[in-house]
């Protein structure tokens, strides 16, 4: 099996840095790919709809963003999901453990998963253990 | 309340008041009239009772006239042959008192008497009669003339008769049949009878007067002839009562008031009313006489007020019984209008107690209304921090522990040096956050404490525009202002400046640099509220797609240009925190354009 594939889409410069850190430390053959906002990671999904080794098997998707939000990226990623050659998992990051958050995003049939920030090794580990799921997906604080 | 009793009182009562005073008036009149006529009535009847009485003197008076008297029964010695004729004549006669003939010397031929008793006596003594003024108007009587003398008192020998006796003398001439006068014929006619009748019957003073104004009939005995008695009184009417005699002979009155007595007359004119009898009218014979009487009837003015008083002191029941009726019914209603008037003044203060506490319920329900405003703005205030705390910061500071435990993990110095920057930097984001929150806070804090004063927008808006001096060159950017729908707001200086300083900056930040930028900034007035807009012709912002996050922190939109997401969301909050709002309108590629709402703001 191919090493994983994952897209981090978040403005946060520092925080790219810790997750590629974290990343790594699991697993050096882990590729990441990073886009500090939702437009930028919508652009590059749609110039490569067709190439499935371009494509991420699991997304980090930031709520908060400028430009294009999470919550925009993802009405905006369904109107091609049907395009995509690859099942792709896409995990919604946040800082808050806002419930009400939380249950917008379970009304989301695209997202697989509910992320709190910080995000640590085990984390990362126990998202990727449960890979590829079906079932919804919420780390534990 | 007095007042508008009387004033009731008067307005019922006036119209009876008048209505009395008339009826008063008319009885009167009425009384008067019945009065005047039933007196003028008796007088007449008096009037003919006189001529009815002298009527039959006249025509015996002719009688002995034509009776064909010769030269020898002038003669006292040779006349004796008349004693029966005459005797028999004069005792059917009663009110003949006595029968004379007198010769041309004036001297008595003939002679007789009626005694007391009512026995004819003739007279021995025959009296020389030639200075008697009765004899001398008529020694000149001619054919067919008949005189009568006033009425006067009889006088034997010269003297007054004791009691007196008052009478009329008859006169006729004789002539005999050739036509010489012989002498004259002189019948007394007794008028105590005549006078009786004339003085009976009288409800009211009966006067008889001649026409010097003498007293020939007057309730006052001793007035009567006053004129002939020597020595006595010499009392006329003329003189008692000299304005009524004027003006009962100057006028052709019937009726005549003095001092409130009522005068009535009838004027008894002796040749025209005898004129009437066949002789005279039928030219047998002439009369001749000065005989003219007043018939006059005194009413005084408490006996004339007597009969109507009864009828007077009715009205005047009648008025005491209506002005008890409507006092009672004045004051009643003057009473039950008061009540009704207190009534209405309770009503109306009930009502107006209703009005303050339904206008101080009202107030109270917009300061409710306000304060629940105020406490959503306030909720959703609060939200808008919870989500800043909850995703701002809350990344900053996981991403901090996150660096801190990958720092304890290092295993040499350079990699512990590679951290010190992304430390730095998320540090430094942290400060700033908490900053702008700080900032945040104290706009939600303070808004109880904002000084609020009159601000004149012109020279605070050319303030702003100072501070971008370089950039508004009119050249490329062109600041139109049109402050005609307000000049002057009473608000937050420093809340106004910065709106206007962040807004004027955005619109400079987003303008479209491939046309010429103009920022129109005008004044209106919409529904009663002040209206402040800010209008570009810049790049605009999609609000389809951030409608909803346009005033958020740290919101943006627009790539490659500088903006940290924080001038729209102070803009809002200030706004807010002072009861104002702020609306937006953009499309892109045409400009945007923000109006500020001032609710309540003079």
């Amino acid at each position: 099996m191919n090493e994983l594939h994952f897209f981090l889409i978040d403005d946060d410069e520092i925080f790219q840095f810790i997750m590629k850190n974290t990343i790594a430390e699991v697993n050096p053959d882990i590729k990441i790919q990073f886009f500090s906002d939702g437009e930028k990671g919508i652009d590059f999904l749609k110039q490569n709809l067709g190439a499935a080794n371009n494509l991420p098997d699991i997304i980090l998707l930031d709520v908060n963003m400028p430009f294009m939000d999470g919550w925009e990226f993802l009405s905006e990623y369904k109107s091609f999901q049907t395009d995509i050659k690859k099942d792709i998992n896409i995990y919604l990051l946040t800082s808050s453990n806002n419930p009400q958050d939380i249950a917008k995003a379970q009304e989301i049939s695209t997202l697989s998963g509910y992320l709190v920030k910080p995000i640590s090794k085990d984390g990362i580990k126990n998202l990727i253990s449960h890979f590829p799921t079906t079932e919804w997906y919420q780390n534990e604080l | 309340m007095l007042k508008r009793l009387l004033l009731k009182f008067v307005k019922y009562y006036l119209p009876i008041l008048i209505l009395s005073v008339f009826a008063v008036l008319w009885i009167y009149q009425k009384e008067h009239n019945n009065l005047t006529s039933l007196q003028q009535k008796e007088l007449s009847n008096k009037k003919q009772l006189i001529v009815e009485l002298l009527k039959p003197m006249i025509a015996n008076l002719y009688y002995w006239e034509q009776y064909n008297f010769s030269k020898n029964d002038f003669s006292p010695d040779k006349n004796a042959h008349l004693d029966k004729d005459i005797g028999d004549f004069l005792i059917g006669m009663d009110s003949y008192s006595q029968f004379r003939l007198i010769n041309l010397d004036g001297k008595e031929v003939f002679r007789l008497n009626r005694k007391q008793n009512g026995q004819i006596v003739k007279s021995i003594e025959l009296q020389d009669k030639a200075d008697r003024d009765y004899y001398q108007v008529t020694k000149d009587l001619g054919k067919n003339q008949i005189y009568l003398s006033p009425l006067n008192l009889n006088q034997e020998n010269g003297i007054l008769e004791v009691p007196y006796i008052p009478m009329i003398r008859g006169v006729a001439p004789i002539l005999d049949t050739l036509g010489n006068k012989l002498g004259i014929v002189v019948i007394n006619f007794s008028a105590v009878k005549l006078l009786d009748l004339l003085k009976k019957d009288n409800q009211y003073p009966f006067m008889l007067l001649d026409h010097d104004g003498n007293y020939l009939v007057s309730k006052d005995g001793a007035k009567e002839f006053a004129h002939l008695i020597p020595d006595g009184r010499k009392i006329t009417f003329k003189e008692d009562r000299p304005q009524v005699w004027d003006s009962l002979n100057t006028e052709e009155s019937k009726t005549l008031f003095d001092n409130g007595d009522l005068w009535v007359k009838t004027g008894l004119d002796f040749p025209n009313e005898l004129s009437q009898t066949p002789l005279f009218q039928h030219k047998f014979a002439d009369i001749k006489t000065n005989n003219k009487w007043v018939l006059l009837k005194h009413i005084d003015s408490q006996l004339l007020n007597a009969g109507i008083k009864r009828e007077i002191f009715s009205v005047l029941l009648i008025n005491a019984l209506v002005i008890l009726a409507i006092f009672c019914m004045s004051f009643l209603e003057t009473k039950s209008e008061n009540s009704e008037r207190e009534y209405l003044k309770a009503l109306e203060l009930i009502n107006n107690e209703l009005e303050i506490k339904s206008s101080e319920l009202e107030n109270k329900n917009n300061a409710l209304a306000n304060i629940q405003n105020k406490l959503e703005v306030r909720n959703a205030q609060l939200l808008a921090y919870n989500n800043i705390v909850a995703h701002n910061l809350r990344a900053p500071t996981t991403s901090v522990s996150a660096l801190v435990s990958m720092l304890t993990e290092s295993k040499n110095f350079d990699e512990v040096k590679g951290y010190f920057p992304k430390l730095h930097k998320v540090t430094h984001a942290i400060n700033t956050l908490v900053d702008d929150l700080l900032v945040y806070v104290r706009i939600l804090n303070d808004d109880d404490q904002i000084r609020l004063e009159n601000i004149q927008l012109d020279p605070l808006i050319m303030a702003c525009l100072d501070l971008y001096v370089e950039t508004l060159d009119k050249e490329t950017i062109e600041v139109k202002t049109d402050l005609s729908g307000w000049k002057e707001i009473k608000f937050s200086k420093i809340y106004l400046q910065s709106i206007t300083q962040n807004l004027i900056s955005n619109a400079i930040k987003y303008r479209d640099p491939n046309k010429k930028s103009v920022i129109h900034i005008r004044t209106l007035l919409e529904n009663n509220k002040k209206v402040l807009v800010f209008e570009d012709n810049g790049i605009g912002v999609d609000l389809n797609r951030y409608g909803s996050d346009i005033f958020k922190l740290y919101k943006r939109f627009h790539r490659g240009l500088s903006g940290k997401g924080m001038g729209l969301f102070l803009v809002k909050t200030q706004l807010e925190s002072l009861n104002a709002s702020i609306e937006v309108n953009s499309e892109l590629g045409t400009g945007t354009t923000f109006k500020i709402i001032f609710d309540n703001y003079e």
